[in-house]
């Protein structure tokens, strides 16, 4: 039983560069995995195919029991509210507020305005954030964006949540704050994978470990470090 | 669609217009006098039939009789003119009656009439068409009779009056419509350009949007209504100018020309106004959309 299974999947980009080169894993319901390599190795590749933001060259990708290669264009918004996702430049909407962010994503899959009333105000208040819901983002510090991001993400319930280099902005203190957030979150029942460089996080968390380099798959661990050599 | 989602779309596209202010002027501008040429026109040509119509029964042809036409053979005539197409009624004036109406012209100077008798005034048919427009084939056939010696003397007809306005009539037909192709191909460029630059001043929310699960339709609807908004404010202003306008319009034209008052009467604004409201607003509305849509082909890949 997997929530996402990647099977044998190859990207080659219109320009000929190699994205993912046969990559095949399975992640399991509640699981918290980092993705790790370093820069090009293909993590954020691995995460756009996941979203179905690009098409593999070859292989399979199959998401809460959808083959996404048979995903019809018009099946694709309802796939994506399943999934959560935040990136390392936070991707909010500059002239909303940060109550408004974060009830936008509520108003594009058409909830009530009850619904949106009662939701918004707990998931900011989960991620810290009920003091500065009148805020806009460019009065917030990078981290309380990225909260911001993170309550998005998660405020529709998906039961998987892809972060992309979530704390590449963030200075250590901060990355803790939200990597503990992530965790929270994992720990009330979503299935978390993140792409990252934060070593010494990844070192520390003992987690899921998957460590791509030049596209290729060559090392996933259970429990265990970024670097560390069996 | 839920009232929640509309009031979303509306206030997008209303921000948008707000926002891109001077794309969205030139572009009611266009669609402005568009429409206004096309209300305008139609008011005008409405008229003119009307006008037409009008005429219709104050305007006849006179055909002369020869005089050594027998008066046995004036019935024989009478039905060969009564059966022409577009005749609609014809009537005899014999020498007596002629004589009568010359007399009565000259009430009031009688010194002209002195010393006349019957007979010094020729006989005639008084002959009123069907459609005053199309009087042409009438004349040729009467005038084929005068030229023929067929009985008949002389045709007098107001050619003038009538060419005049049927010409007017279809010039301005002519000219409007080509001036309002061109407009509605002008107003689209625009719109299309003013939505566009909504769809790139937008491209990062419409990401984000994306991310986030928003269908097609949700991300399109926005820009449908802003180009939707464009052609009705373009609309629903021209429309609102000539419906004020027209009576006043028609009342200085009454005072201008004081023979227009006494033979013709202007046709009433809401008889008018019933077709070309609904007309008007729902081409300005249609160039909108139609702008929007392109618009999103062309720069909108979602
Ligand atoms: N849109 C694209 N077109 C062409 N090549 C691309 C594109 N996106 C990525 N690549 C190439 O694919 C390879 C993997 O890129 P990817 O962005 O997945 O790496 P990454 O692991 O996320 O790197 P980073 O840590 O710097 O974010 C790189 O060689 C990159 O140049
Ligand atoms: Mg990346």
């Amino acid at each position: 039983m997997s929530v996402i299974t990647v099977n044998n999947v190859t990207k080659v980009y219109e320009n000929g560069a190699s994205g993912l080169d046969k990559v095949s894993l399975t992640i399991k319901p509640q699981d918290f995995a980092f993705v790790v390599g370093s820069s090009g190795s293909g993590k954020s590749t691995l995460m756009k195919l996941m979203l179905k933001e690009i098409e593999p060259t070859s292989g399979e990708i199959v998401i809460n029991n959808i083959n996404l290669g048979g995903l019809a264009h018009k099946e694709v918004p309802y796939f994506r509210r399943k999934i959560g996702v935040v990136f390392q430049d936070f991707r909010l909407l500059p002239n909303k507020t940060v109550y408004e962010n974060v009830a936008f994503a509520m108003q594009v899959v058409e909830s009530s305005s009850r619904d949106i009333r009662r939701t918004v105000p707990a998931v900011l208040a989960m991620v810290g954030l009920q003091r500065k819901a009148k805020a806009y983002p460019n009065q917030l510090s990078g981290g309380e964006q990225q909260r911001t991001a993170l309550a998005r993400a998660i405020i529709n319930k998906p039961p998987i949540l892809l972060a992309d280099e979530p704390t590449g902005n963030l200075d250590p203190d901060t990355a803790w704050e939200i990597m503990d957030l992530l965790e929270d979150i994992n720990n009330r029942g979503t299935t978390i994978v993140i792409a990252t460089h934060a070593k010494d996080i990844v070192d520390e968390m003992q987690k899921r470990v998957i460590t791509l380099r030049n596209g290729v798959l060559i090392r996933d661990i259970e429990k265990g470090g970024y670097e560390d050599e069996v | 669609m839920k009232f929640r989602t509309l009031s979303y779309y509306l206030s997008e596209a209303v921000k948008s217009l707000v926002r891109n202010r001077l794309m969205t002027l030139a572009s009611i501008l266009t669609v402005f006098s568009c429409i206004f040429i096309l209300v305008f026109s139609y008011s005008v040509a409405m008229n003119i039939d009307h006008f037409l119509a009008q005429l219709e029964d104050s305007l006849s042809l006179s055909a002369f009789i020869a005089s050594d036409v027998e008066d046995s053979q004036v019935l024989s005539m009478l039905h060969e003119i009564e059966s022409m197409e577009n005749v609609a009624q014809i009537e005899y004036i014999s020498y007596d009656e002629a004589f009568e109406r010359a007399l009565e012209m000259f009430a009031n100077d009688p010194m002209f009439t002195l010393g006349l008798t019957p007979g010094i005034f020729p006989r005639s048919f008084i002959i009123t068409m069907e459609d005053v427009s199309d009087y042409s084939s009438v004349v040729n056939a009467l005038q084929s009779m005068v030229d023929n010696d067929r009985g008949l003397e002389y045709v007098r007809y107001h050619q003038s009056i009538i060419t005049v306005i049927s010409t007017l009539s279809n010039g301005i037909r002519i000219i409007s419509t080509v001036m309002i192709i061109i407009l509605i191909v002008l107003a689209n460029v625009i719109i299309m350009n003013t939505i566009r630059l909504t769809i790139n001043s937008r491209r990062n929310e419409i990401t984000i949007m994306k991310y986030i699960g928003a269908t097609d339709w949700f991300i399109k609807w926005p820009f449908i209504i802003e180009g939707m908004l464009i052609g009705l404010i373009g609309a629903a202003l021209p429309v609102m100018i000539v419906w004020f306008g027209y009576g006043g319009a028609a009342e200085a034209i009454h005072n201008s020309f004081f023979m227009v008052e006494e033979v013709l009467t202007f046709r009433s604004a809401a008889s008018i106004f019933v077709v070309l409201m609904p007309l008007s607003l729902s081409i300005g509305m249609g160039i909108g959309i139609y702008g929007s849509i392109i618009s999103m082909r062309k720069h909108l890949q979602v």
